[in-house]
């Protein structure tokens, strides 16, 4: 399982998107800034929880987590999961 | 003479040694923004030299690279964008990929100020 949070400012995280489309991974992206409500605040806090701050992107593969866009980690990553 | 002038965008106040007068353009030596010297007297007034949205945030990270003598990866301008999208929806230059809309992430940020650079390579 794959999941990006992003935000839609930040020039990053497009590159990030781009990187997992080209490589046709199936991944659940939630645009943090755009996200209302329970939603956004669960989301908050689980990208506090799992990297201690609130800067994106944070790209988790299973139990890896990709903190910003670092495309050797992120295949690194998914070529563990398969 | 050296003269000490408080910068609204990085908060701190920075030495400034050469001639103050009204109206002077100068360049906060710490965070790189540009500021208009609004009154000279025991305390300086300077405010962010009123300018265009994209000038001010290019002037402001060139000035600042060169201050710390950092150059720009490719991503710069992908970066500048962003700047320049968060300062339309939210006012001020924050970081676009943070999420706090708070002064301490008004890019340079705070952490690029207190030399995260050095530590990551680039600014976050």
């Amino acid at each position: 399982m794959v999941k990006l949070y992003a935000l839609s400012t930040c020039p990053h995280c497009k590159k990030a998107k781009q990187f997992l489309d080209d490589k046709k991974v199936d991944y659940q992206v939630v645009d943090v800034d755009l996200a209302k409500g329970r939603e956004q605040k669960e989301a908050l806090e689980e990208v506090e929880r799992l990297t201690g701050r609130k800067s994106f992107p944070v790209i988790v593969i299973n139990e890896i987590v990709v903190q910003g866009y670092k495309p050797e980690e992120i295949e690194g990553a998914l070529d563990s999961e398969t | 003479m050296k003269h000490k002038i408080y910068c609204e965008v990085c908060m701190v106040s920075f030495i400034y040694k050469e001639e103050v007068e009204e109206g002077k353009v100068v360049i906060c030596t710490i965070c790189g923004a540009e500021l208009q010297i609004e009154a000279v007297g025991p305390e300086i007034k300077a405010v962010r030299k009123p300018q265009e949205a994209e000038t001010e945030i290019r002037n402001r990270v060139e000035n600042y690279a060169r201050l710390r003598d950092y150059t720009f990866n490719e991503d710069k301008e992908l970066v500048i964008e962003g700047l320049i999208g968060k300062n339309e929806m939210y006012g001020d230059f924050y970081c676009p990929c943070r999420f706090d809309n708070i002064p301490e992430n008004v890019c340079p940020c705070l952490e690029t100020r207190m030399n995260d650079v050095r530590k990551n390579g680039r600014c976050f």
